[in-house]
């Protein structure tokens, strides 16, 4: 199996994006059963609480996130553990590694 | 010649990678696919086969032909003005990620891992024929819309029983929050009622009776194993489950299994893997592939927090050192192997030479360790230090971003 010459993903799947911090939350209602795809019948809620993240911001300078006076947010002991969403997973807590979206674009770009 | 990290704004695996290349003197430079086009520029000409030009933000630039290797470690998606309809941002988008995906993704350098390659691996079916190709062991599978296919599989499948897991992400945005659907085991009252079976695919496996899970990763020609041990029936279905119950050790891996493992990275092209494995012998064989995801250097620092072992010990830090202890002594010598820009290893000695000495003063073995020193290595006898800390990086050194576009103007 030669995956370079032979690719599945579609070519806008190749350049594959994930999704972006502060897009609203859905809030879609499921569908009965009958027209929801059986998978999501199990759908339950996440068993942790989403992390906290302290205000962040982005220091272009330093190339990493820090938190209002400065420190990078790697420094801070307290600082979060994992990454707020599958984009940057870390396969660490919970539910940083459960919503790995692979082709989020073209197909969802968002407005800034 | 720079390192290109494509990697979301709040991502601290990236931040920590910065660190250590910018420790190493390495230039980095570091954007999200989501500045793009309002905060990233990208001029890109086609010149005797490949493309030169330059890669911009407001505050540095690298050029392309500068670039020796690229961290594709899931950018965030591109942002266009609020004022655009959604056919036009959809047009945008695509254009920008044929464009400057398509720019960045030919370009003849090292990526971890290429997107293209990435993309394809993302199928789950196809890690599963890759895997069983090279010879690990892959539980039996069903993929199907077909309820009745699910009744035939499950009766095949005997009393050993049937899980069903996502093929892909096991979590959704829904009634304004994430809900999640972790691997479950079939029971009568599924296979009653399978309404919705035939709306999509979806994925059966039968049972695996495991004694443990491991997670294998996989770094260009570096491969670690690090068990997963579930303190709870829920973990022991899917450790995700229940996280505060698992407990982990990094361990040795079967030479097959080793063998198997590089085999699949070589049949997907991809320089970094992370492979689910279930342990069913107490011999710690055979492996049983479950799937391959995902993973980063922050997960084996926590793996490393929580082990604390006596037996072969890994430790890294977030700064992307890392030291391997053996188990055995020779003549009283341990085995270490480290790499990067700190001295792990010493940092654990100098730590438990400081709680023996303490320990000897106060005259039990049993005192609590005393408070953290400079070293930054705690207290504790030989487990993992806290992270490497780096000094303060001073502008103009190594992150800032390569020599510049001397071909064409920027």
């Amino acid at each position: 199996m030669t995956t370079c010459d032979d690719p599945l993903a579609p070519a806008g799947a190749q350049f594959s994006l994930g999704r972006p911090d502060n897009v609203a939350p859905s809030w879609d209602e499921p569908s009965p059963p009958g027209i929801r795809p059986w998978g999501l019948r199990r759908m339950g809620p996440v068993m942790r609480p989403r992390q906290q993240w302290p205000a962040w911001g982005y220091d272009q300078e330093r190339q990493l996130c820090t938190g209002p006076d400065g420190v990078a947010l790697l420094d801070l002991a307290s600082g979060p553990s994992t990454a707020p969403t599958t984009q940057n997973v870390d396969g660490e807590d919970p539910p940083s590694s459960e919503d790995w979206i692979n082709d989020y674009t073209p197909d969802e770009p968002v407005p800034t | 010649m720079t390192v290109l990290i494509l990697a979301a704004e709040r991502d601290l695996g990236a931040d920590a990678m910065v660190r250590a290349l910018d420790k190493r003197g390495v230039p980095v430079f570091r954007a999200d696919a989501g500045w793009f086009p309002q905060r990233l520029t990208l001029d890109a000409e086609l010149r005797d086969g490949r493309w030169v030009g330059c890669l911009a933000t407001a505050r540095r630039e690298v050029a392309l032909q500068d670039v020796r290797s690229v961290w594709y470690r899931s950018p965030s998606a591109f942002r266009f003005p609020d004022a655009m309809s959604h056919v036009e941002r959809r047009h945008a988008g695509h254009e920008a990620k044929l464009g400057l995906g398509g720019v960045l993704s030919s370009l003849p350098v090292l990526w971890v891992n290429q997107p293209g390659r990435h993309a394809d691996a993302g199928h789950k079916p196809r890690q599963l024929v890759a895997a069983a190709r090279a010879g690990l062991d892959v539980a039996s599978t069903l993929v199907t819309n077909e309820p009745a296919a699910v009744h035939r599989f499950a009766t095949q499948s005997g009393p050993a029983g049937v899980v069903t897991k996502m093929l892909g992400a096991p979590a959704i945005d829904e009634q304004g929050g994430r809900r999640i659907a972790l691997t479950e085991r079939l029971i009568p009252s599924h296979l009653e009622d399978l309404r919705g079976v035939e709306l999509t695919a979806h994925q059966f496996q039968q049972w695996t009776s495991k004694r443990e899970e491991a997670r294998v990763i996989v770094i260009g020609s570096h491969v670690y194993g690090v068990a997963i041990r579930a303190g709870s029936d829920a973990a022991r279905v899917d450790w995700r489950a229940h996280y505060d119950s698992l407990s982990y050790a990094h361990i040795p891996l079967p030479d097959d299994v080793e063998r198997g493992v590089r085999a699949v990275m070589d049949q997907l092209n991809l320089v970094y893997g992370a492979f689910d494995f279930v342990i069913t012998r107490r011999d710690g064989g055979p492996f049983s592939k479950s799937t391959r995801e995902a993973s980063s250097a922050g997960w084996k620092r926590k793996l490393d927090e929580q082990t604390g072992r006596p037996g072969n010990v890994l430790l890294t830090s977030s700064d992307g050192s890392w030291c391997e202890v053996s188990a055995h002594t020779d003549g009283g010598t341990r085995q270490v192997w480290e790499a990067g820009p700190s001295p792990l290893w010493h940092a654990v000695e100098t730590a438990y030479g400081l709680w023996t000495s303490w320990r000897d003063q106060v005259g039990t073995a049993s005192a609590s360790p005393p408070p953290p020193t400079d070293s930054g290595s705690g207290s504790t006898p030989p487990t993992a230090p806290t992270p490497g800390r780096c000094p303060e990086r001073k502008p103009g050194t190594a992150s800032d971003g390569g020599a510049g576009c001397p071909s064409i103007t920027c």
